[in-house]
C-alpha cells in the first residue's frame, strides 16, 4: 500500500483515550455502593458489545507485502451471560423470597435429555473442535433443563397396581381388576370367541387402534404374502416372499421385513413395492423373529441356541448371541433397545443387555418353556407358557424387569399364540386357539403420546399429513445398523484411512516432523563443526526417549511374556525365549 | 389392593367443534421419536434438493443486440429500466417488466465502451471507440425530433470507462487518465494520474461522494479525492484488477474482481491488507456488484458462473452457470 505524498498536512494524533476516561455520573437507581454489595435490584442490563463483523483484529506490523493477504476470520463476540444474583431481592414490605433462584429440576429427568456421549473423547482434535464441542455440551445441558421443567405439562399419570399389606399382585385376577376400575377401563377387557378357524396371532397399529383404521394389512398366507386393504379387498399378492412364518414392520424405514422356511429374511420396501435384500440367514427354517424399535435392527432366533442380529445392508448378520443351550423359542426387544428377553427349549428365560456388553443379566428357570414374549412401552414383560400369561415389572421405567415375583398372571381358555402390547393402553391382547383375549395390565404403557407421532385420537386429515411427512422422512434401509447415531459421529475411521493412504500415494507421511535442521547463526557460531555439534545433541535427545520408553514398556513385556509359563515346567523349557 | 388404570378423557384430546384447532399433545422424551440422526439427515438432504428442484433462477432473455453486450447500467429511480451497450455502438433502453426494448440509439462508431445514468435519472452517458463521450435523454425524442445526443465532447484519447457523481452534476472518465469532468464544460475539469498505464473502469464512492477508484492495467487500484483533485493511496495486487464496486452502506468498503479468481474486499483506510478474499469461482472475475442492502455481491466470471457472496464470508452462497455465453458485466438491484 502506497500513501500519495501529501503537500503538506499533518494530522495531529489522537489522544490516547484510556488516559482521559470520564467519571460516570450516578443514576437515580443506582444505590450506594455499599448498599448495592448487599445485594439491591440489578441495574440495568449491561451494553452488549457491537458486532464487529468487518473489523477484524489488524496484524501488528504494518510491513506486510502481499504474501499475508489472505486474512483471519473476523472475531465473532461471545454471547454475554447474564449473571444475576442469586441473594435474596429487598422490596418494598421488606418480605424476601423463601425459595431464592430458579425451581430445582430432577437430575435424572434431565439426564434423560442428553444425547452427546461424553465419554467418547475425539482423538487429536484441534483446539478449535474442542471448543465447538464444549459450546455444543453447554448448549445441550442448558436445553435438558428446560426440557425437564416442561415434563410438568404432561397430562397424563402412568398406572400401577399395588397390593395391600404383603399382598401378591400376581394372586390379583382379572376380575379382580375390572371390579376396582372405572368402566371405560373396564371395557378394554373383553373375550372374543372364535373357535370356528384357528389359532390366532394379533397386531396393534402404532397409534392403538385395534386393526382397523390403518390402510394395508399384510398377511402371509398358505404359500405366498398377500396385501389387503381395509376394507379386505385383495391388493397384492408378493410371490418372491414364499412360507413366510413371521412378519415384521419397521415403521421409519417402510420396510417389511420377512422371515420364511426357506431360510431366507427378506426386506420388502412397502412404499415403492420393492424387495430390498433377500438375506440367506444359513441356519434353516427360520421361526423365531422380532425387530429392535430402537435400531431397526431384526432378531432372529435359531434352533442352535443363537440370536442373530440382521441389518438389510449387510449379508452377515452383525452380531451372534449364543443365549440357550436348546434351541430359542421367543425373543423380544423392550422399545428402547436396552435390553432383549429370549426364552429357550431349556426352561430358561434370559435378559440381556443389548447396548453394551450383550451379556445376560438375569435368568430365571421356568416350568414350562415360555413360547411368546412381548415388551410393553415401559418396559413390562409378557410371557406365554402354555395356556397362561405371566408378567413382570421392574423398578422403574429405566431398569430391567426383576424376573423374581410376577406382576400378574392369568389363565387362558386355550394355548397362547400371540401376545402383543397395546401401544398407549394399559392393555396386553393374547391370541389363542379360542380366540383373543384382551387383559388389563395397570402401568403397561406410556401415558404421555406424541401428537406428531402417533397420535390414537388423529383426524383422518392428520392421518394424511403424517403419512406424507413419514414418507418424505423415510429414511434409506441402508442406514440400518446397530447405533441408529451413527451418522451424527466423526468419521475417525476414514480420516485415518485416508491419510494411509496419501502416506501411500506420495510415498512419505506430509504431516510427519521434518528432520532437524539447525538454524545457520551469525558471529561463527555457525561453522560446520558446530552445526555437527548441535544436530546430533538433539539425535541424543531423541535416543534418549526412545530408550525411556522401551524400558518402561520392558516390565509390561515381561509380565505378560511370564503368564504361558504356569503349565508344569518341562524339559524344553530352556528354549523358550 | 390399590389400582390404577390409564384412562383418558375424549374431551381432552378431540376439538369440539370443526372451527377449533385440532389439539396436539406433546412429549419430548426421546424414547418416543427414535431414529433422530437419519430422519433429521434425511430431511437435510430433502430440502437440499427441492430447494434445487424449485430454484429457477433464469426468467427471460432480453433478444435484439446484434453484436455482443458490452456493458450494462441501472436506472437510479425506476427499477425496471436498464440500459445496455454493446460492440456494434448500440445502445438499447429496456424495460425489465415487459421485457422489451424501449428504445434503440445508435450510439458510437465502434464499442461502447461505457454507459452510466446520471443521478436525476434524466440523462445518461456513454463513451464509445471513437474518442467520444455522449449525454442523452432519458426519454425519447418527441415528435418531429430526430435522435441527437445533448452534448457531445471530442477527446483525444480513446475513454475505457465512465461513471457518474451521485450527488453533483459531474462525471468522471478514465482511459490514459481519470479526468473528471463539469457537465458544461468540454474539457476536463482536472486530470489525475499515477502511473504510466492506463487504466480499465472508474467507479464513484455513493457515501463519500467526493472519492473515486480506478484500476489500472498495471495490477493496481488507486483512489482519488476529487476535492483536492488528486490520487489519495494505492493498492498493488498480484494480478490485474477488472472492476471494483462501492459498498452501498459502508463508506470505506469496496470490492475489486481480480484476474487470480478471486475478489477482495478492501477497507480504504487500511489498504495493506483486505478484510476478506472471497474464492469460489474458477477463473477470472470480470465484474462485480453490491446489493442495495450492502450485505451481498454477484460476481461474474469468465467461467460462465454468476455467484452471489455474503460481505464476510469467503465462500459465495449461491451460483448459477451457463452453458451458452461469457459475462462480461452484472448488476444487482
Amino acid at each position: 500500500m502506497e500513501t500519495a505524498p501529501k503537500p503538506g498536512r499533518d494530522v495531529p494524533p489522537k489522544k490516547d483515550r484510556l488516559q482521559t476516561k470520564k467519571k460516570k455520573p450516578r443514576r437515580y437507581w443506582e444505590e450506594e455502593t455499599t448498599l448495592t454489595a448487599a445485594g439491591a435490584s440489578p441495574g440495568p442490563p449491561g451494553s452488549k458489545k457491537r458486532n464487529r463483523e468487518l473489523r477484524p483484529e489488524r496484524p501488528k506490523n504494518a510491513n506486510i507485502t502481499k504474501k499475508s493477504r489472505i486474512s483471519r476470520k473476523p472475531h465473532l463476540p461471545k454471547k454475554p451471560r447474564e449473571r444475576r444474583n442469586l441473594e435474596p431481592q429487598r422490596s418494598v414490605s421488606g418480605a424476601q423470597d423463601p425459595f431464592p433462584g430458579p425451581a430445582p429440576v430432577p437430575v435424572e429427568v434431565a439426564r434423560k435429555f442428553r444425547r452427546i456421549d461424553k465419554s467418547k473423547k475425539l482423538p487429536h482434535s484441534k483446539s478449535k473442535t474442542r471448543s465447538r464441542l464444549e459450546v455444543a455440551e453447554a448448549e445441550e445441558e442448558e436445553i435438558s433443563i428446560k426440557a425437564a421443567r416442561s415434563e410438568l405439562l404432561l397430562a397424563e399419570e402412568p398406572g400401577f397396581l399395588e397390593g395391600e399389606d404383603g399382598e401378591n399382585t400376581a394372586k390379583i385376577s382379572q376380575a379382580d381388576i375390572v371390579e376396582a376400575v372405572d368402566i371405560a377401563s373396564a371395557a378394554k377387557h373383553f373375550d372374543l370367541n372364535l373357535r370356528q378357524f384357528g389359532p390366532y396371532r394379533l397386531n396393534y397399529s402404532p397409534t392403538g387402534r385395534f386393526l382397523h383404521s390403518e390402510a394395508l394389512l399384510a398377511v402371509a398366507q398358505n404359500r405366498w404374502l398377500h396385501i389387503y386393504d381395509n376394507q379386505g379387498i385383495e391388493l397384492h399378492c408378493i410371490r418372491r416372499c414364499d412360507r413366510v412364518t413371521r412378519l415384521e414392520f419397521l415403521p421409519f424405514h417402510f420396510l417389511l421385513a420377512t422371515a420364511s422356511e426357506t431360510g431366507f429374511l427378506t426386506y420388502l420396501d412397502v412404499s415403492v413395492g420393492k424387495i430390498v435384500a433377500a438375506l440367506n440367514a444359513r441356519a434353516g427354517r427360520l421361526d423365531v423373529m422380532t425387530k429392535n424399535p430402537y435400531n431397526a435392527v431384526i432378531h432372529l432366533g435359531h434352533s442352535n441356541g443363537i440370536v442373530s442380529l440382521w441389518s438389510p445392508a449387510m449379508k452377515e448378520p452383525l452380531a451372534k448371541i449364543l443365549c440357550h443351550r436348546g434351541g430359542v423359542r421367543a425373543v423380544a426387544v423392550d422399545s428402547t433397545g436396552t435390553y432383549m428377553a429370549t426364552s429357550g427349549l431349556d426352561h430358561q428365560l434370559k435378559i440381556f443387555d443389548l447396548r453394551g456388553t450383550f451379556q445376560p443379566l438375569s435368568a430365571r428357570t421356568l416350568p414350562q418353556g415360555a413360547g411368546h414374549l412381548a415388551f410393553s412401552q415401559r418396559g413390562l414383560l409378557a410371557a406365554g407358557m402354555g395356556d397362561v400369561v405371566n408378567i413382570w415389572a421392574g423398578q422403574g421405567k429405566a431398569s430391567p424387569p426383576s424376573l423374581e415375583q410376577p406382576y400378574l398372571t392369568h389363565r387362558l381358555s386355550g394355548h397362547v399364540h400371540g401376545l402383543h402390547f397395546c401401544p398407549f393402553e394399559d392393555v396386553l391382547g393374547v391370541g389363542h386357539n379360542g380366540g383373543i383375549t384382551s387383559m388389563l395390565v395397570p402401568g403397561a404403557a406410556e401415558p404421555n403420546f406424541d401428537g406428531l407421532e402417533s397420535n390414537p385420537y388423529r383426524s383422518q386429515k392428520q392421518r394424511q399429513e403424517w403419512e406424507v411427512k413419514a414418507l418424505l422422512e423415510k429414511v434409506p434401509a441402508e442406514l440400518i445398523c446397530l447405533d441408529p447415531r451413527a451418522l451424527a459421529e466423526v468419521d475417525v475411521i476414514s480420516l485415518e484411512q485416508e491419510k494411509k493412504e496419501r502416506i501411500e500415494r506420495l510415498g512419505y507421511d506430509p504431516e510427519a516432523k521434518a528432520p532437524f535442521q539447525p538454524k545457520p547463526k551469525q558471529k561463527g557460531r555457525s561453522s560446520t563443526a558446530s552445526l555437527v555439534k548441535r544436530k546430533r545433541k538433539v539425535m541424543d535427545e531423541e535416543h534418549r526417549d526412545k530408550v525411556r520408553q522401551s524400558l518402561e514398556q520392558q516390565p509390561q513385556k515381561k509380565e505378560k511374556a511370564a503368564k504361558p509359563l504356569r503349565a508344569r515346567p518341562s524339559a524344553l523349557d530352556r528354549f523358550v525365549r | 389392593m390399590k389400582v390404577k388404570m390409564l384412562s383418558r378423557n375424549p374431551d381432552n384430546y378431540v376439538r369440539e367443534t370443526k372451527l377449533d384447532l385440532q389439539r396436539v399433545p406433546r412429549n419430548y422424551d426421546p424414547t418416543l421419536h427414535p431414529f433422530e440422526v437419519p430422519r433429521e439427515y434425511i430431511r437435510a438432504l430433502n430440502a437440499t434438493k427441492l430447494e434445487r428442484v424449485f430454484a429457477k433462477p433464469f426468467l427471460a432473455s432480453l433478444d435484439g443486440h446484434r453484436d455482443g453486450v458490452n456493458c450494462l447500467a441501472k436506472h437510479p429511480k425506476s427499477l425496471a429500466t436498464v440500459l445496455s451497450g454493446a460492440c456494434d455502438g448500440e445502445v438499447r433502453i429496456w424495460n425489465l417488466t415487459k421485457r422489451k426494448c424501449n428504445r434503440t440509439i445508435q450510439a458510437h462508431e465502434g464499442f461502447v465502451r461505457g454507459i452510466c445514468t446520471r443521478f436525476c435519472g434524466t440523462s445518461f452517458f456513454t463513451v464509445g471507440d471513437d474518442k467520444t463521450v455522449k449525454q442523452w435523454k432519458m426519454d425519447g425524442p418527441s415528435y418531429g425530433e430526430e435522435e441527437e445526443p445533448l452534448h457531445t465532447i471530442l477527446g483525444k484519447t480513446v475513454y475505457t470507462g465512465i461513471d457518474h457523481h451521485w450527488k453533483e452534476a459531474v462525471f468522471a472518465t478514465c482511459g490514459q487518465q481519470v479526468d473528471i469532468w463539469d457537465e458544461q464544460r468540454t474539457s476536463p475539469v482536472c486530470s489525475m494520474t499515477w502511473g504510466f498505464d492506463s487504466i480499465s473502469s472508474v467507479k464513484f464512492n455513493p457515501i463519500e461522494t467526493f472519492l473515486l477508484g480506478s484500476c489500472a492495467s498495471d495490477r493496481n487500484i488507486v483512489l482519488y479525492d476529487m476535492r483536492q483533485s488528486t490520487p489519495l493511496k494505492k493498492v498493488i495486487l498480484d494480478m490485474r484488477t477488472n472492476t471494483i464496486c462501492w459498498n452501498p452502506m459502508e463508506a470505506f468498503i469496496f470490492t475489486a474482481a481480480n484476474e487470480d479468481y478471486n475478489l477482495y474486499t478492501f477497507d480504504m483506510r487500511a489498504l495493506d491488507t483486505p478484510v476478506m478474499v472471497h474464492m469460489d469461482h474458477v477463473s477470472a472475475v470480470l465484474d462485480v456488484d453490491y446489493s442495495p442492502t450492502g450485505k451481498e455481491f454477484v460476481s461474474a466470471s469468465f467461467d460462465k458462473s454468476i455467484r452471489i457472496f455474503p460481505v464476510d464470508k469467503s465462500r459465495s452462497r449461491y451460483v448459477t452457470t451457463s452453458k451458452l455465453f461469457f459475462l462480461f458485466d452484472v448488476f444487482l438491484s
